[in-house]
C-alpha cells in the first residue's frame, strides 16, 4: 500500500498493462520523452522505448486513426487526446470511425483502444481547456465511458478499459491530478460498469463524477452535522452504467441529487433523472435535482469559475433546501 | 415496372431516394413510336434532390407517354408504356417486389414499478404526496386524506404512511386475497415482499407432476446482471432474450460440460442441444442452441437472438432451461420433459435484500436475484450430483455477473 | 474588388482529354497470365456495378451507391499487384476495390439490397463494404479519415514484423482536407508501409478540382511537401497502374517508407447515382468514353496475341457469376429484425447498463 498521486496512478495503470501485453501501446502529442504535458506518462518512454511509447505531431485525427488502424489489425492501443477539448478536432474518428464500425461491419472488426484525455475545470485555463466532455461521448453508441476519482480506480479502470475489446474513452480529471490516495501494492483490475458507493446513507442518494465526488463527499459531511444523512454515489461509468448500484440507492432513500461537471442541458445526470423517473418513481419521495454548471462556457477567471462550478456550499445548500420543503 | 394490358410494359417514376415522394419529367427523349432499346435513356426527371435518366424497361416501340413533361407526379406513378417488339434476352431476374418487412411495431409499453400497480393510486382529495407516500398508502390501505404529516410544512412522509399502517392493521396475518405488505426498515420490495407472503403453492404455475413420475426440486437464488430477462421487446416480434439470460444460459450450458449426468441419455459430452425458453405475461419465445457448451456469453446472447421463435422448444433436447419473468410469480417447479433426466427455471429476477459479509461483520445489501429451481429425475441424478450441478451454475453465474 | 472565382463559371471549363497512345504498355514485362487476371478482374467490376445500376433502377438497390464505371483499372492493377495479406482501405466508391480483393460477389450484391446474406447482413450497406478474411479493412464515407486509419493498420504491420502493407484509396476531393495533411505527414515521419492511391476523376461531386485547388495536381503536387517523389500515373492503363503499385508496395516493404500516387482516370457516370454528370463537357465525356480501361486492355490483349474467343469466353463467365449472385442476393432473406440489436459491443449486444 503506497500512497499515490491521481496522475502518477495514470501511468502506473499503463506500465501494469504493458508489461503484460506486448500488444498495448501508447501514443499521443508529448507522452514520450516529456512524459505527458501533465506529467501522466513518465517513466513509460524509458521501460517500453520508443517503438511502443509515441510521441506524435500535433495531428489528432491522425492519432486517433492510427490508433484505430492498429487496434483493427491485432494491437491495444491507448492514444491520448490531450485535452478533452481537443476531441471536437477529431469528432469525426471517435463518432463515425471507432464507434460505428463493429456495428456497421456486422462485428467483423474488433476496435479494442482506450482514449485517455485530460477533461474538466477548475485549472482557470478557460472556456477551450476546461470542458468536461463525458456526455458528447454517451450519447455515442459503440464507445464506453468512464471517469475515475480516485488513484486506486485509476490504476483499475485503466486495468480494465486496455483489457477491454470495445473502444473506452477514458476521462481523466485535471483537478484531480495532483490529489493522493492509497494505492495497494501489486496488480489492479477493476471492472467497467460500477459505481461505487462513497458514503451511505439513507435520506437521499447524491450522484457525482470525476472532481465533483470529493466535493459531494464534503457536501455529505456538512449535511450529516445538519442532521442529513445522504449517500453519496462515484459513478465512474457512464456507459455501461450501473444501474443497479444507483436506482437501488435512489429506491431505498427516495431521494436523487446529481452533481455534473457539465452545462445542465443533455448532462448525463438528466439521463438518469430519465431512468429514475421510468424505474423508481413509486419509491420517489421528492423531485429529481440536478446540480451542474449553468449553460454557458467555462469563464477563465477564478472568482468566475469558483461561481459556476458546483462546490461543498452549493451542492449543500441545494440538498437542505430540497429536504427541507 | 410492371407489365401493363397487351403485354404493354409500364415505365414508372422511379424513387430515387428514399426521401423522395415525387418527380418531374423534364424531357422525353423520346417520342410515341419510337423504338427504343432496352435500357436505353426514355426520359429526364428531376426530384428535389436528383437529376437522372429513366431508362426503358424494354426493347420495343414507346407506346404511349402518360406525364407530360414539367408534370409532377408521385413516385410509382405510371409514365409511359413500352410495347415490346421483341423477346429481350437482356431481361433481368425479377424482382420480387416485396415490400421490405417493417419490424412489428408493438406499441412500447414501459414497465411500471410492478404488474398491480401500473396507474397511480387514485381517490381522495389531491394532495402533494410524493409517489412513495402515495405507493405506501396504497400497499397498506392508509387513507392519506386522514393523516396530518409531521414533515416540512406538514408534508406526509413515508414514515407517517408506516405508522397510520401499523395502528391501522387489526391482523397480524396476512391474508392471501388481500396482501399487505410488511413494512421494514429496509425499503420495501414490492414484488418479492407481495409475494413472499402468499404461501408457495399458488405461485407455481402448472406446476403439478404427473402422477407416474416424481422428482425432487433443489432451489437456489443467483445474483443476477438485469431486472428482466427479456430486452427492449418492443421493437423486435419476438421478445428478445439480454445479456442478463445469456449469463445464465451460459453458466448452465458450461455446467453440463463439467456435471453430464444432468443431460438426457445420449445427448453426448458436448451437451448435446440445449433448449432454452423464456416466459413472459404474454407468452412463451424459445431457442435450440447446439454445442452450447463451447460458447461464451456473447456467442450465446448472439444465438439466443438470432434462434428466437415463438412458442415451446422442440423435443429432443438434452436439457432444458427455462427463463421466467411474471410480475405475479418468482419462480416454478417443473418436471423435467420426456426424455431429459433434469430441468432448470430461473425465476423472475426480483430485487430482495441480502445479508452480506461486509469486512468481516454481516451488513444488509439489495441484490438483484433469481430463484433457481433445478426438477430432475431421483432416480436417475443422485442428490449430490444434482447439488454439485446446480452450485456449478451459481459460480459460473456469479463470475460473469 | 475582383472575387478568384470571377473566371470560374460553374459547369464550363477547359476540357482535360485522355491520352492518346494506347500502345505504350505492350512491351512491358508482365506475365499473360497476370494480364488477362487484370482483364477478368475489371470485367467483374464493369458488369457488376452496371447490374448494381440496374438493379437500383428496379428500386431493389436502396439508398446511394456510387459507381466506378470507368476507374477499374486502378483497382484492378492494385489488386493483382498486392499480396493476399496486404491491407485494402477504400472510400463510400468501394465496389471494385471489394471485389478486386476476392471478395465473392453474391454478399457485396446481397449488401447492396439490405438483405441477411449481405457481407454485413445489412448493417453496413454499399458505402461500408468490408471483408477482413479478404484483407478489405473497409470502406469509409467521411472524406478523408480513412488515410489515417490505413495508417494505423501500417504501424500495426511494422510493429509486429509482418511485412503486410496498407494501400488506400481517396478520390481528388480528399487532398483539400486536413485529414489528407495529417496522415501524409505522419505516414512519412514513421516511415510507415502504407501507399496512398489518388483516384483523381477530376471532379468531386459536382465541381471540377482543378477549379478550386491551389496547385495543378491536387495529390502530386502535394507530394513534395512530405518528403514524398510525386507520382502521376495513367489510371485507365491496367498495366500502367500495376506496374506502380509493384514499385509502391516493394518500396513499402523495404521500410522505405509511404508512397503517394495520383491515378489520372474519369467516372462515366455521376458522382452517385443521384447525378447525371451534365456539369461536365460533352467532347470531354465522350472522349474519356472512348479511352475506357477495358477497351484499351481488350486491344492490348488481342495485340498481344490472347484469342477474341477466349476474351469471349471470360465475358461469359464473369455475365454468368453476376446473374449468379442476382439470383442468390435478391432470393437472400431480409435481416432478422433481431439483428439490429446486435454487433455494438464485443460481447454481441447492445445493453449500455446493468
Amino acid at each position: 500500500m503506497a500512497q499515490l498521486t491521481y496522475r502518477d496512478a495514470v501511468a502506473r495503470g499503463i506500465a501494469q498493462e504493458m508489461r503484460r501485453d506486448e500488444r498495448v501501446l501508447l501514443v499521443g502529442e508529448d507522452v514520450a520523452g516529456a512524459g505527458g504535458v501533465f506529467k501522466t506518462t513518465v517513466g513509460l518512454l524509458d521501460e517500453f522505448g520508443p517503438t511502443r511509447v509515441v510521441d506524435t505531431p500535433i495531428s489528432e485525427q491522425a492519432i486517433l486513426g492510427a490508433a484505430m488502424g492498429a487496434a483493427m489489425t491485432g494491437l491495444r492501443p491507448v492514444a491520448e487526446i490531450m485535452f478533452s477539448d481537443f476531441f471536437a478536432v477529431c469528432w469525426d474518428i471517435v463518432v463515425n470511425q471507432i464507434a460505428k464500425t463493429r456495428y456497421m461491419t456486422g462485428g467483423q472488426v474488433s476496435l479494442p483502444l482506450v482514449i485517455k484525455t485530460g477533461n474538466g475545470g477548475g485549472l482557470r485555463f478557460g472556456a477551450q481547456h476546461s470542458q468536461s466532455i463525458e456526455n458528447w461521448a454517451m450519447a455515442i453508441p459503440g464507445l464506453k465511458v468512464v471517469t475515475p476519482s480516485t488513484p486506486e480506480d485509476v490504476v483499475g479502470l485503466m486495468a480494465a478499459a486496455i483489457r477491454d475489446d470495445d473502444p473506452v474513452i477514458f476521462c481523466e480529471h485535471k483537478g484531480l491530478y495532483a490529489s493522493k490516495g492509497e494505492v495497494p501494492d501489486g496488480d489492479i483490475i477493476d471492472s467497467l460498469g460500477t459505481a461505487k458507493v462513497r458514503r451511505p446513507g439513507r435520506d437521499a442518494t447524491i450522484l457525482s463524477l470525476g472532481m465533483m465526488v470529493p466535493r459531494a463527499l464534503a457536501a455529505a459531511e456538512a449535511l450529516a452535522a445538519r442532521g442529513m444523512d445522504v449517500e453519496v454515489i462515484d459513478v465512474r461509468s457512464l456507459v455501461p452504467l450501473d444501474t443497479q448500484t444507483i436506482l437501488g440507492s435512489v429506491s431505498r432513500t427516495g431521494r436523487l441529487f446529481t452533481v455534473e461537471e457539465n452545462p445542465q442541458l443533455l448532462g448525463w445526470g438528466a439521463e438518469i433523472a430519465s431512468l429514475a423517473s421510468d424505474e423508481c418513481f413509486w419509491d420517489l419521495d421528492g423531485p429529481i435535482q440536478r446540480i451542474t454548471t449553468p449553460h454557458i462556457p467555462l469563464p477563465s477567471a477564478d472568482s468566475l469559475e469558483d461561481l459556476v462550478m458546483p462546490s461543498e456550499e452549493s451542492i449543500a445548500t441545494t440538498i437542505e433546501k430540497a429536504l427541507q420543503s | 415496372m410492371t407489365g401493363g394490358r397487351e403485354g404493354r410494359v409500364a415505365v414508372t417514376m422511379p424513387q430515387l431516394g428514399e426521401t423522395v415522394a415525387e418527380g418531374t419529367v423534364l424531357r422525353w427523349l423520346k417520342q410515341v413510336g419510337e423504338a427504343v432499346a432496352d435500357q436505353e435513356p426514355l426520359l429526364e426527371i428531376s426530384t428535389d434532390k436528383v437529376d437522372a435518366e429513366v431508362p426503358s424497361p424494354a426493347a420495343g416501340v414507346l407506346a404511349e407517354i402518360v406525364v407530360g413533361e414539367d408534370e409532377t407526379v408521385d413516385v410509382g406513378t405510371v409514365l409511359a408504356h413500352v410495347a415490346p417488339g421483341a423477346p429481350s434476352p437482356g431481361q433481368r431476374a425479377e424482382a420480387t417486389g416485396a415490400p421490405p418487412v417493417e419490424p412489428a411495431a408493438e406499441e412500447r409499453s414501459p414497465s411500471p414499478p410492478s404488474g398491480e400497480r401500473s396507474s397511480p393510486p387514485a381517490g381522495g382529495p389531491r394532495h402533494r404526496h410524493s409517489p412513495r407516500v402515495r405507493r405506501l398508502a396504497h400497499d397498506s390501505g392508509v387513507d392519506l386524506a386522514s393523516l396530518t404529516g409531521t414533515g416540512p410544512a406538514g408534508r406526509v412522509t413515508p414514515d407517517d404512511v408506516e405508522r397510520a399502517a401499523r395502528h391501522a392493521a387489526p391482523e397480524p396475518v396476512p391474508s392471501p386475497e388481500a396482501p399487505v405488505s410488511v413494512p421494514t426498515r429496509a425499503a420495501p420490495q414490492r414484488v418479492s415482499t407481495a409475494a413472499a407472503t402468499e404461501p408457495l403453492p399458488s405461485l407455481a404455475r402448472s406446476s403439478a407432476p404427473a402422477a407416474n413420475r416424481a422428482f425432487r426440486t433443489l432451489v437456489a437464488e443467483v445474483d443476477v446482471p438485469a431486472a428482466q430477462w427479456v430486452g427492449s421487446s418492443d421493437q423486435a416480434s419476438v421478445p428478445v432474450p439480454g445479456s442478463a439470460a445469456a449469463a445464465v444460459v451460459a453458466a448452465v450450458a458450461g455446467a453440463l460440460r463439467s456435471h453430464p449426468s444432468l443431460l438426457a441419455p445420449g445427448a453426448g459430452a458436448d451437451a448435446g442441444d440445449l433448449a432454452v425458453s423464456w416466459s413472459t405475461g404474454s407468452g412463451t419465445t424459445s431457442c435450440l442452441l447446439s454445442q452450447a457448451g463451447e460458447l461464451n456469453v456473447g456467442g450465446v446472447a448472439q444465438r439466443l437472438l438470432a434462434g428466437a421463435t415463438a412458442g415451446e422448444p422442440p423435443p429432443g433436447a438434452g436439457f432444458t432451461v427455462s427463463l421466467l419473468q411474471d410480475t405475479d410469480v418468482l419462480f416454478e417447479v417443473a418436471e423435467p420433459p420426456p426424455g431429459q433426466v433434469a430441468t432448470i427455471v430461473f425465476g423472475t429476477p426480483t430485487r430482495r435484500v441480502v445479508v452480506v459479509d461486509a469486512d468481516g461483520s454481516p451488513g444488509i445489501a439489495i441484490r438483484q436475484r433469481s430463484s433457481v429451481a433445478l426438477s430432475h429425475d431421483p432416480g436417475t441424478v443422485s442428490r449430490e450430483a444434482a447439488l454439485a450441478f446446480l452450485r456449478d451454475v451459481v459460480r459460473r453465474a456469479h463470475s460473469r455477473a | 474588388m475582383r472575387s478568384p472565382l470571377t473566371d470560374h463559371v460553374y459547369g464550363q471549363h477547359a476540357s482535360v482529354l485522355p491520352p492518346q497512345d494506347q500502345t505504350r504498355h505492350d512491351g512491358d514485362d508482365i506475365d499473360l497470365a497476370v494480364r488477362t487476371g487484370l482483364y477478368r478482374s475489371m470485367r467483374e467490376m464493369r458488369v457488376f456495378e452496371k447490374r448494381a445500376y440496374d438493379l437500383f433502377m428496379k428500386q431493389l438497390v436502396k439508398g446511394t451507391s456510387h459507381l466506378s464505371l470507368g476507374m477499374e483499372a486502378i483497382a484492378a492493377g492494385f489488386g493483382q499487384a498486392m499480396r493476399r495479406d496486404d491491407y485494402t482501405f477504400a472510400t463510400y466508391r468501394g465496389h471494385a476495390h471489394t471485389l478486386a480483393r476476392g471478395v465473392p460477389m453474391t454478399p457485396v450484391l446481397a449488401e447492396l439490397l439490405g438483405r441477411a446474406n449481405g457481407l454485413l447482413g445489412g448493417k453496413g450497406g454499399s458505402m461500408h463494404l468490408t471483408s477482413v478474411e479478404h484483407g478489405m479493412m473497409g470502406s469509409y464515407a467521411i472524406i478523408g479519415a480513412h488515410l489515417t486509419i490505413a495508417n494505423g493498420a501500417a504501424w500495426s504491420a511494422q510493429y509486429r514484423g509482418s511485412g503486410q502493407v496498407a494501400v488506400c484509396f481517396f478520390g481528388d476531393g480528399t487532398t483539400n482536407i486536413g485529414a489528407f495533411h495529417e496522415a501524409l505527414n505522419y505516414a512519412a515521419v514513421y516511415k510507415l508501409p502504407v501507399v496512398f492511391v489518388c483516384e483523381n476523376n477530376m471532379y468531386m461531386e459536382y465541381t471540377s478540382i482543378f477549379d478550386i485547388t491551389a496547385v495543378e495536381r491536387p495529390a502530386a503536387d502535394r507530394a513534395s511537401a512530405y518528403g514524398l517523389e510525386p507520382v502521376l500515373i495513367d489510371g485507365n492503363d491496367a498495366d500502367e497502374v500495376y506496374l506502380a503499385a509493384g514499385r509502391a508496395l516493394d518500396r513499402a516493404r523495404a521500410g522505405d517508407g509511404p508512397s503517394l500516387i495520383e491515378a489520372v482516370t474519369y467516372r462515366h457516370g455521376g458522382h452517385s447515382r443521384a447525378d447525371p454528370g451534365k456539369y461536365r463537357p460533352s467532347e470531354e465525356v465522350e472522349a474519356w468514353k472512348a479511352y475506357d480501361p477495358l477497351d484499351v486492355y481488350r486491344d492490348r490483349l488481342i495485340r498481344l496475341g490472347v484469342s477474341a474467343d477466349e476474351l469471349l469466353a471470360i465475358d461469359a463467365e464473369v455475365l454468368a457469376a453476376v446473374d449468379t449472385a442476382t439470383q442468390e442476393a435478391i432470393a437472400g432473406d431480409l435481416p432478422a429484425p433481431e439483428s439490429a440489436f446486435t454487433d455494438l459491443w464485443a460481447d454481441g449486444g447492445w445493453s449500455w447498463r446493468n
